[in-house]
């Protein structure tokens, strides 16, 4: 918490918020509220400020506030990423979860924005073998995405017979434009089976490390996921940064491993897919070199 | 009739997402809905598609929970102005928040923490609801909390202090019955006391929902029925105003959408 108190009112919320978030409970924060010196003016100890009653002591009290500070935070966690608390289990997830918002609390209005550094917290923990947390926080910024794409505006998609349509002299300079409701993954680990597993209630394989590409997106009224191989990923992420065809093909043919004449024979059913699957909102034809037009 | 001229709407059920589906397809045994807020503030998505769908067939309200009207904080003017965008796009019958604070010193508890019942919180609250009315170009409409505790500065009343800031600061309250009965229960009250003591001409709304009796305490956990004594104290309340807009809330272990359309039905047999 920053800054000074400066009235009684002020004093007091800061001795409450400190007591009941703190990591180890109410009873340590009472002690380090008090040792912190927050202790509300003229009072000695934590009866002069809370009373209690007959039947509850003023600690037993507040530790109905440091219960429900916890529990309903690390309860929208679990809903933000449900994968991630089947994958770690309910007790190890919440007590991760504990340790996470100790380190990262909340300082919106919004709790869609707690779990934001999750991922990177998951994936610094675990000492000698992280592989379950490094899998954690792959399988965190995928349910992350998913519910991003929840919240972005509608597009309506075209269909590939837009793109086909492009006479073919003016195909190069083509700008293929993705709908908002779209996220484009690069992950440490394939997760695929581990958020199937997690999805069906099953039981969860931990995978190999492995550079992976996961493709989310949202239709007009569920979120889907699908894995992309890396020529697929660089493709899709140059047309998202808005380059024309011709340029975000050159990105992928500068991949080691990619064959013109191979990606050439596949690029028409990747585009029949991704516009079947309502990712591109609209086809732009500019000259090729010219600048991608306003959004 | 309150003084602002707010109309009873009938009886409602807040929209959650578990039932998006199901109020699309419609009809339903439900007069209007209410919203949190802060859910519909962050998103032109889904959940906006819904409540935009939801609005041209019901009256809905928004009922907010965090705008910390008692934290020494400074207010949120982005997030009053986010409020104020929401309001006017979904033409909201009204918006209100609870009497209560959720964080300070930039950290946020993401919770309704209880204001200390003095004069210094008083003149402090009437304050800043004067420029969120500013802001929101209506009447906020405050709710009662449920408490776990008092503090010893306290020098009134709950149901007084609420009913001096309602005046000192001309808006408007959402009285929770079950809030009411909770809070009396934790504080040794007379619920029937508290309810007479209300200023009901400025109530625009009712709250009712399930709570979990502990035995020593109750905590208002919105995931059950409302239990018979709420009941009693609900019908209290309507046949002493001649009918006030209530909406029922039930937030854990949702239930199917016909399980609170009963309830609601059970709500028309008290007014």
């Amino acid at each position: 918490m920053s800054g000074v108190a400066v009235s009684p009112l002020d004093r007091l919320e800061r001795f409450f918020l400190r007591v009941v978030t703190h990591p180890t409970g109410v009873d340590e924060g009472v002690r380090a509220a008090t040792a912190e010196g927050l202790l509300p003016h003229g009072a000695r100890r934590l009866e002069d400020v809370i009373p209690g009653n007959d039947r509850l002591s003023a600690l037993e009290q507040l530790h109905i506030y440091g219960f429900a500070y916890f529990d309903r935070i690390v309860e929208v966690l679990a809903g933000e990423m449900p994968a991630v608390q089947h994958l770690l289990g309910e007790r190890v997830f919440a007590e991760a979860m504990k340790r996470y918002l100790a380190e990262h609390p909340s300082s919106t209005w919004t709790l869609d924005r707690v779990g934001a550094a999750a991922p990177q917290w998951l994936a610094e923990q675990g000492e000698e073998d992280g592989t379950l947390w490094r899998v954690a926080a792959d399988v965190a910024a995928v349910q992350q995405a998913m519910d991003a794409v929840w919240n972005e505006p509608f597009e309506d998609p075209v269909p590939y017979a837009r793109l086909a349509a492009v006479p073919m002299e003016e195909w190069a300079g083509a700008r293929v434009q993705l709908i908002p409701a779209v996220r484009l993954l690069a992950l440490s680990y394939p997760v695929t089976e581990v958020m199937n597993a997690a999805r069906d209630q099953g039981e969860v394989v931990l995978p190999a490390a492995a550079p992976s590409w996961m493709c989310v997106y949202r239709d007009d009224t569920a979120r889907w996921r699908f894995a992309l191989d890396r020529p697929q990923f660089v493709l899709l992420s140059a047309l998202a940064r808005g380059n024309s065809l011709a340029d975000a093909l050159a990105e992928v043919l500068e991949l080691a491993d990619v064959q013109p004449a191979q990606l050439l024979g596949d690029l028409g059913g990747w585009f029949e897919r991704w516009f079947g699957n309502g990712l591109v909102s609209a086809v732009h034809i500019t000259p090729e070199g010219a600048p991608p037009p306003a959004p | 009739m309150n003084r602002f001229g707010l109309p009873d709407l009938g009886l409602g059920v807040g929209l959650r997402v578990p039932h998006f589906s199901r109020v699309l397809e419609g009809p339903t045994r439900v007069d209007w809905f209410e919203v949190i807020s802060e859910n519909f503030m962050a998103t032109e998505g889904r959940p906006m598609r819904v409540l935009e769908q939801v609005r041209r067939d019901y009256p809905v309200v928004l009922h907010g929970v965090s705008m910390s009207i008692g934290s020494t904080d400074p207010l949120d003017m982005d997030y009053l102005a986010a409020l104020r965008r929401l309001a006017d796009r979904i033409d909201v019958a009204w918006m209100g928040d609870h009497v209560c604070w959720t964080g300070v010193a930039g950290r946020n508890g993401h919770d309704l923490y209880p204001v200390p019942y003095t004069e210094e919180s008083l003149a402090h609250v009437v304050e800043r609801i004067k420029v969120v009315q500013g802001v929101l170009g209506r009447p906020l409409v405050l709710e009662n909390p449920s408490t776990y505790l008092g503090f010893a500065s306290d020098c009134m009343s709950e149901v007084e202090w609420i009913a001096r800031m309602a005046d000192e600061s001309d808006c408007a309250l959402l009285l929770d019955v079950n809030n009411v009965y909770v809070t009396c229960r934790n504080h040794g009250l007379d619920p029937m006391q508290y309810l007479r003591d209300v200023p009901w001409d400025r109530v625009v709304q009712n709250h009712l929902a399930g709570h979990t009796d502990h035995g020593t305490h109750c905590i208002d956990t919105h995931d059950d029925h409302v239990c018979d004594a709420v009941w009693e104290l609900y019908g209290w309340v309507q046949k002493h105003t001649g009918g006030i807009a209530t909406l029922l809330e039930w937030d854990g272990n949702i239930p199917d959408f016909d399980v609170l359309e009963d309830e609601v039905a059970r709500c028309r047999e008290w007014r």
